[in-house]
């Protein structure tokens, strides 16, 4: 007599495994507080989080390094606020300009800041400091 | 049923393909699953929406307005069974996720990377379980290992490391097959469409070992103070 093997059935979802996890399980507030940016940081700080993932931590990093840089930063001793001027210059001014910038550091505004007080216009020590290297200083 | 993560810091080693496997293992059992998908290229709605089984899988993917926490908080209230898919990184999603767990599993590969990155998630696994102050059951998953009879020494010596270590690594392994990797190409996928087949098998086991760590977790009782 043969005898055929029975056909296969999958096991039930035991009663202990198939409960839903409610939404005011404590698990869901520890993970949203880890979620909060002085967390994230700390973890970054700690080498626990070496990545951000830009869908999830945008956001989380940058607005407070940001804030971090502008807080370290010096006052400004300039002695005058500073206003916007645009003015249109042959392009091998400016031209000269750029490349005296990339040998000497010395900014655009500044070499025409430093070429008017020679042609006699008064500028003050304090305002031709370069202020973009507050952070460095 | 649980929240069960694949957690590794070291990317390609094999959580994609796990959380495949294990959304359709749950559907092929009958029950409710859902899929949070960490992973910036997508790959769990794509695949889903290939198989007509699994193409009315939920699939939620994180914003800026929704979170990580959110989003599984919701989709937990409304499935049985919550599968998350993270980045292969040690990224700011990987503590959220583990502290959200009820079963963390750490696919790892032969290679030394794999065997670092497995430690390191499975020390912030411990790390997330202290903190929760619950136990979250966590197990390592030897990946494309042998599927012959025998098993290589480097298996064999890594199952050890890794016990040396501290952590469990589970008896059953991922075994390397081309079913795996025709799944995504043929829409064939063996724990829905051949479970008598070696593969679902396979898969079945590795499942089985799954439940059984997240059963034993909830037998343990709380995590001491």
């Amino acid at each position: 007599m043969t005898t055929r093997r029975p056909g296969l059935t999958l096991p039930p979802l035991d009663d202990a495994t198939a409960r839903r996890t409610s939404p005011d399980d404590p698990r869901f507030g520890l993970a949203a507080r880890l979620e909060r940016p002085e967390a994230v940081r700390e973890a970054v700080a700690s080498g626990r989080v070496r990545a951000i993932n830009a869908e999830t931590g945008a956001g989380l990093i940058a607005p407070h390094a940001t804030a971090q840089a502008q807080e370290a930063r010096p006052p400004s001793r300039r002695t005058a606020p500073e206003v916007a001027l645009s003015t249109k210059v042959p392009d091998y001014v400016l031209r000269q300009l750029r490349r005296r910038y990339a040998e000497s550091g010395i900014t655009i505004r500044n070499q025409v800041l430093f070429a008017l007080r020679l042609a006699g216009v008064e500028v003050r020590d304090e305002d031709l400091r370069d202020e973009r290297k507050r952070q460095r200083d | 049923m649980a929240i069960i993560t694949f957690a590794q810091v070291k990317g390609g080693s094999g959580k994609t393909t796990l959380a495949k496997c294990t959304v359709a293992e749950v559907v092929a059992r009958g029950g409710s699953v859902a899929a949070l998908d960490l992973d910036p290229n997508r790959p769990l709605g794509r695949f889903f929406a290939r198989i007509p089984e699994l193409a009315h899988v939920e699939v939620a993917i994180p914003d800026g307005e929704r979170r990580v926490s959110m989003l599984v908080r919701d989709l937990a209230a409304r499935h049985d069974t919550v599968v998350i898919d993270l980045m292969g990184a040690a990224t700011n999603d990987t503590q959220v996720a583990l502290a959200l767990s009820d079963l963390v599993v750490i696919p790892s590969q032969m290679s030394e990377d794999d065997f670092r990155g497995g430690i390191e998630t499975w020390r912030q696994a411990e790390e997330a379980e202290a903190v929760a102050r619950r136990r979250i059951a966590r197990g390592v998953l030897m990946v494309r290992t042998s599927a012959g009879a025998v098993r290589p020494r480097v298996e064999a010596f890594l199952r050890e490391s890794y016990a040396q270590a501290g952590a469990h690594v589970l008896a059953a392994a991922f075994g390397e097959r081309t079913v795996w990797k025709e799944m995504n190409y043929a829409g064939w996928v063996p724990p829905l469409h051949e479970r008598d087949g070696n593969a679902a098998a396979n898969f079945a086991a590795v499942f089985e070992e799954m439940m059984a760590l997240i059963a034993a977790a909830a037998a343990a009782g709380p995590v001491a103070a």
